[in-house]
């Protein structure tokens, strides 16, 4: 049961037996769409940290202080609905553009891949291309294979640390945070996170790499779901290539009764997962378009039409018309715009206060004499924008309410103000629990006006 | 650079990989709601001290969460048995 097919596969094992995989380069239109994703990208996330809006940083998830800085706009905890609306947005996109074409995130745009690329490219830099590698794994460990791995590993070391520093760079102010670290100031768990980040950046994207996208990842799983026959896929046109063989330059292919297919394997070479896309779709396939580079320099100097290998569907592959409103992208399409819609109206919406009451648990009442029955609470109020503000609270729902406290409270641009606030009924009204009501207005013209509810505590009607 | 994994690499992968990018996700949901100081006030323990660290731990404590419940779904999960049971040696 022995032969090994040119991806490796060997019949008659149970599992694949993988050799490392040493992709070749590859130069194209694919390649160098590739390779723009990866530089903007790269470039978007490294310099993301530096850029300034109003005077702060522009993108800044300020953990400690619980609150979100995304280009002059502030989130607060209670904003949390956002990020998982955004969240949610970002997963129906991924399915859309997965039904439409195909996996478009794996081969331009995955972090995994975007790094891996980026690691690729200097290993390549500096071990040279595809057989130079091969050979200098092979080779025994002189001054020149030290030199050389060393290097690489420097580099790779020194591009995975400043992943993580400018990782930490959203989530810590970055100028400050570079500042310390040169000074060995920095605050431990800072550290940490850099370190970490750094680690899982370099076993990523320089050790484990196409293993991540065939054991690890969900996405790679599950996108198969969202596939249907109109979905754009990387495939080997099987009716023009086969029988594959290779011939003669210049002689009659038909005639030896062979197909486009020259059997050459560069697709095989240039593949980073390590498959043979002419076996089929696979789910290691991460539609990086490589092979179809790879296949295109092959036609072109054989002769033959490009696209031997080309981003196709199943149906045009019968040639069948090609459908882009089908039920998938409908239903895709419409969950998309409702969210988007749902994000939009309410970040229109977004209230610029937010009043919190809390009752004081210590004691449910206290008895004041002539005043009545006395609740307290604790009011906070945190003003999400940044002008200072003026606020007039009221209270209201039973006979004879009164706000026994200052109900004129300032509050300041971005903060929170934590008022203790006492409540009086009288005795006649005060029985049991009622539910009152706290209006929050502004009165300094801005209009603002919140309204939270509460319990007020009296003694049992029995007694 | 071993790349020939076996399958019980491939669990251990898979198993740590999941559970760290689940608790991602939910530690940045349950913080976005509770802020890990008000927990250390609510147990009166001190168990840290600032935000940052009650992320971590936060986090870590996610990751270790999944990756037992992980871990003990695939060892519980049997497969069928395929093959033979062993011969019982009678004495």
């Amino acid at each position: 049961m022995a032969g090994k097919s040119a991806s490796g596969y060997e019949y008659g094992k149970l599992y694949r037996s993988e050799d490392k995989v040493y992709p070749r380069e590859v130069k194209g239109r694919f390649a160098t769409l590739r390779r723009l994703a990866m530089f903007v990208l790269l470039g978007a996330f490294y310099a993301g940290p530096w850029l300034t809006w109003g005077g702060r940083q522009a993108i800044l998830f300020d953990l400690p202080a619980r609150k979100f800085y995304i280009f002059g706009m502030t989130l607060w905890p209670q904003d949390f609905i956002y990020l998982a609306l955004l969240l949610i947005i970002l997963a129906v996109s991924l399915f859309f553009f997965t039904a439409i074409a195909g996996r478009l995130w794996c081969g331009y745009a995955c972090p995994q891949t975007v790094w891996t690329e980026a690691f690729t490219w200097i290993e390549r830099a500096i071990e040279g291309d595809r057989s130079k590698r091969i050979k200098l794994d092979k080779a025994p460990w002189r001054f020149d294979k030290i030199r050389k791995k060393t290097l690489k590993q420097l580099c790779w070391v020194a591009l995975a640390l400043f992943t993580g520093f400018s990782f930490v760079g959203y989530f810590t102010p970055v100028r400050t945070l570079a500042s310390e670290l040169v000074n060995f100031d920095a605050n431990a768990w800072t550290v940490f996170w850099l370190l970490f980040y750094a680690f899982a950046t370099y076993g990523n994207a320089g050790f484990m790499r196409e293993q991540v996208c065939k054991y690890m990842c969900p996405y790679a799983r599950f996108q198969g779901a969202m596939f249907d026959r109109d979905t754009l896929i990387i495939t080997y046109d099987v009716e023009r290539g086969e029988p594959r063989g290779s011939r003669r330059r210049g002689s009659d292919a038909r005639a030896q009764g062979l197909g486009d297919c020259v059997d050459c394997t560069m697709c095989v070479q240039v593949c980073p997962t390590g498959i043979d896309i002419r076996e089929g779709l696979q789910y290691e396939c991460i539609a990086c378009a490589a092979c179809i580079d790879a296949c295109d320099t092959v036609m072109d100097k054989v002769g033959s039409p490009r696209g031997l290998i080309r981003y196709s569907t199943e149906r045009a592959l019968q040639h069948k018309s090609y459908r882009l409103m089908r039920p998938r992208t409908l239903v895709y399409s419409g969950i998309l715009a409702l969210l988007l819609a749902t994000m939009v109206a309410s970040m229109a919406l977004r209230k610029p206060a937010i009043m919190d009451v809390i009752r004081d648990r210590n004691t449910l009442y206290r008895d004041v004499g002539r005043q009545g029955i006395e609740n307290s609470f604790t009011i906070r109020i945190i003003n999400k924008q940044n002008e200072d503000r003026e606020y007039m609270l009221r209270v209201s729902g039973l006979d004879g309410i009164q706000l026994r406290t200052d109900a004129q409270i300032a509050v300041a641009g971005e903060s929170v103000v934590t008022v203790p606030v006492s409540v009086t009924v009288p005795h006649d009204n005060a029985a049991g629990g009622n539910t009152i009501s706290f209006e929050l207005q502004s009165i300094d013209g801005s209009d603002i006006k919140v309204v939270e509810e509460s319990r007020f505590r009296g003694p049992a009607e029995s007694y | 650079m071993e790349n020939e994994w076996s399958r019980d690499t491939q669990k251990y992968a898979v198993l740590s990989w999941i559970s760290f990018l689940i608790a991602a996700v939910f530690s940045m949901l349950l913080f976005a709601f509770i802020d890990p100081l008000l927990i250390v006030d609510s147990i009166n323990v001190a168990l840290f001290e600032s935000r940052n660290a009650g992320y971590a731990i936060g986090f870590f404590f996610l990751w270790a969460n999944g990756w037992i419940a992980g871990w003990l779904t695939l060892r519980l999960v049997r497969r069928k048995r395929t093959g033979p049971r062993s011969p019982v040696q009678k004495t």
